[in-house]
């Protein structure tokens, strides 16, 4: 596919004034200033975050200017979006330039801070704590507050009399003002973040009098729209071991599958189709998912690394598996070392076998690697040699 | 009742339309600790009007029972300019042409007030370095809910009308004036009532006592009208000429004679009752333009007057 039609097509919500103004400019050749911000609340970035990096990421390779925006300034203000009620703790500005380095830590994962055309690191508070009273109420001045109270968030809010702290009026004009400060021609972000990134275009139209665009990405969702990647106690985590992240991503719902395909890796549509085709018509979704799994572990780490958590994934998956009926070992004693206990069982017909076996991890018991030079079991262990030689362990008193 | 009680008894009679925590208020005079009691002024003009007297002779007043004034010039909340009764967003000035307006400020208070014993404060003095920081854990103080009780953001919302969203911040700045410099009481008009309300809250969210307020009456225009406005065209300039104010106050409406009294001299009403009102008028503006230009010229300016109309001469 043509790059500037992938870039503004996959995994693309919606683009502010249209996709046909923003493409003719990128036909030109013109490279842009563009920036996605974000506030360094403190919280793992997860798979929902990958979203807007990929985006970014094109946006790099192909040659424009990309800037990270660490909101350290609009930190202070707390964004409302997606807040049912009005927040009241304050972040200090310290605590959140912290909390940015985190960021950019666990977003070069996909986002590239150096080599040829690296991404830009900017904190918003370089100059939003410089802005005085007179400034801040000139920025507010651009704005009516039948404007602020288009935003469905405050309507919700009014609907239910749920308070609304003036306070949080000042988000999308601190937002908005990034962008006069840094003249960016975009500013790409989530779906959620469309108010806020707009009250941005109209400040930069009407304080530096030139045109932003405004790109949004949709919100990482299930097929019922229910928000993937930070659900309760289990954030899919950028930076998560391989192993645990393989298996949060096979633990999610096979409605999560599509949507993750399309919007967190490159596989093209027409494959993405055809799983939809082969998962309606009643093929295994658990084949895709491992598909999907390992295609992320291996963008977020490395090849080699995603095949061993397919194989631990696969392993233990199987153990659950094991079958009810196999041969018993019966014996009186429960320490043993490995070996021993392999040449003990008949589970190997030479100690290099065992020795052999045992360093290839090929040895389990319950479904855990056997290690180390000794073993202590219980009635009832379940020892795996290989891939299909199960055994019963029975200690008789 | 003894003079001390008389005195607190006329502070808050003389001139007063509503007097928020008047019992509180009565305690803290009688304790007799020395109380601060603000009155700020919105330099959109180069000039302030006799209307902004009132508020400065109660201050004044406030001053002789050993109190002390402290006079804000709003070069911040003149740059957005009070909403209040507006039905349209006004352009912001500049905080350049703000400062440059209130140059004369001090000197014109100095005629209704001890200048030497109050306090004067640009708003600038705290808000140039206030940070963002500062501003929005003021701007938590409030909800949009508690500004939009507002009475002229009602009619803007009804009728459609847009409420530029620094307006919002006009209310807030007074209230922060009042943290910056601890006040016990504010002076203002009518029409202040809601902001003084929200400052309460605003106080006591940054742990000040709430100051309480003595909400004054209007002075009528000279046409007549409700209060007078730099608006409304019907006002007496303090800056302007001796002969210009005479003519302006002997041209107010009869039934307002004794209002004008009330609220810009220190005269009793039983000494005016029986006057002629031509008469009364004469004395009034013998008074104010004595006031802004001194004794001589207030005497000069009513000869003049007199001499221009002969036959009004006659009648008194």
């Amino acid at each position: 596919m043509d790059p500037i039609n992938h870039l503004l097509t996959r995994g693309v919500d919606k683009i502010y004034p249209s996709r046909e103004v923003l493409e003719k400019i990128l036909r030109s050749g013109k490279k842009l200033r563009l920036f996605q911000g974000f506030d360094p609340t403190g919280t793992k970035l997860h798979i929902g975050h990958a979203v807007g990096f990929r985006k970014l990421r094109q946006w790099q390779d192909l040659g424009h200017d990309v800037i990270f925006l660490i909101g350290d300034g609009t930190g202070q203000a707390g964004d409302p979006s997606g807040k049912k009620t009005a927040r009241d703790t304050f972040f200090t500005s310290e605590e959140l330039r912290k909390n940015g380095k985190d960021y950019v830590l666990q977003s070069s994962k996909i986002v590239r801070f150096d080599g040829p055309n690296p991404v830009k690191i900017l904190y918003n508070g370089d100059w939003l704590n410089k802005l005085g009273l007179t400034e801040i109420l000139n920025i507010a001045g651009h704005f009516t507050l039948q404007q602020m109270l288009e935003r469905d968030l405050y309507q919700e809010r009014l609907k239910n009399n749920i308070p609304l702290s003036l306070r949080e009026f000042m988000y999308p004009l601190l937002q908005g003002y990034d962008s006069v400060a840094m003249e960016v021609d975009l500013e790409l972000g989530g779906s959620d973040q469309t108010f806020n990134m707009l009250a941005g275009r109209s400040l930069v139209s009407a304080m530096l009098h030139k045109e932003k665009f405004v790109m949004t990405v949709p919100l990482l969702t299930d097929a019922k729209g229910t928000k993937i990647g930070k659900s309760e106690g289990n954030v899919i985590g950028l930076t998560d071991a391989p192993n645990d992240f393989f298996g949060k991503i096979m633990s999610l719902g096979d409605d999560a599958i599509v949507n993750c395909f399309t919007l967190l890796t490159d596989t093209p549509s027409e494959e993405i189709d055809e799983m939809t085709k082969k998962m309606n018509s009643g093929e295994n979704p658990m084949l895709f998912k491992k598909r999907l799994a390992f295609e992320l572990t291996k963008q977020l780490n490395t090849e080699e690394e995603a095949r061993q958590a397919q194989s631990a994934f696969e392993q233990t998956f199987q153990d659950r598996q094991a079958p009810t009926s196999m041969p018993e070992f019966t014996t009186k004693q429960s320490e043993w070392n490995p070996v021993d206990l392999l040449m003990a069982a008949k589970l190997v017909s030479s100690k290099s076998d065992a020795k052999r076996l045992l360093e290839q991890g090929a040895v389990e018991i319950n479904g855990v690697r056997c290690q180390g030079t000794s073993i202590t079991l219980k009635n009832n262990d379940i020892m795996k040699i290989g891939k299909k030689k199960f055994i019963r362990v029975i200690i008789s008193r | 009742m003894n003079t001390q009680a008389k005195k607190i008894d006329q502070v808050l009679a003389r001139g007063v339309h509503e007097v928020i925590g008047r019992d509180h208020i009565i305690a803290m005079l009688h304790a007799g600790k020395p109380l601060r009691i603000k009155y700020g002024i919105d330099p959109t003009a180069t000039s302030f009007h006799l209307g902004h007297t009132v508020p400065l002779r109660k201050l004044k007043e406030f001053q002789t029972l050993g109190h002390t004034a402290v006079f804000i010039i709003g070069d911040y909340t003149a740059q957005i300019g009070d909403p209040v009764g507006k039905s349209d967003t006004r352009a912001m000035l500049t905080l350049k042409q703000t400062q440059d307006n209130a140059k004369e400020f001090t000197n014109l208070a100095a005629k209704f007030i001890d200048i030497k014993k109050a306090e004067v404060h640009f708003q600038s003095s705290w808000y140039n370095t206030m940070t963002l920081e500062q501003t929005i854990r003021l701007m938590a103080t409030v909800t949009k809910e508690q500004l939009m009780r507002h009475e002229t953001f009602r009619m803007r919302e009804r009728e459609g009308k847009p409420l530029g969203f620094h307006e919002m911040f006009y209310t807030l700045l007074m209230a922060y004036d009042s943290v910056a410099v601890t006040a016990d009481i504010e002076l203002g008009g009518p029409d202040q009532k809601f902001n003084f309300l929200v400052t309460r809250q605003v106080m006591e969210r940054f742990g000040l006592k709430a100051q309480e307020a003595l909400l004054l009456r209007y002075l009528p225009g000279t046409d007549g009208a409700e209060k007078m406005s730099k608006s409304a065209n019907n006002f007496v300039g303090l800056n302007e000429d001796p002969l210009v104010q005479f003519e302006k106050i002997m041209k107010i409406r009869d039934e307002d004679i004794q209002t004008f009294f009330e609220l810009i001299t220190n005269i009793e009403k039983k000494e005016t009752d029986t006057l002629h009102p031509i008469a009364a008028k004469r004395l009034l503006a013998k008074c104010l333009v004595s006031d802004c230009h001194g004794i001589h010229l207030a005497r000069s300016a009513a000869l003049q007057f007199f001499n221009n109309h002969p036959q009004l001469k006659n009648m008194v």
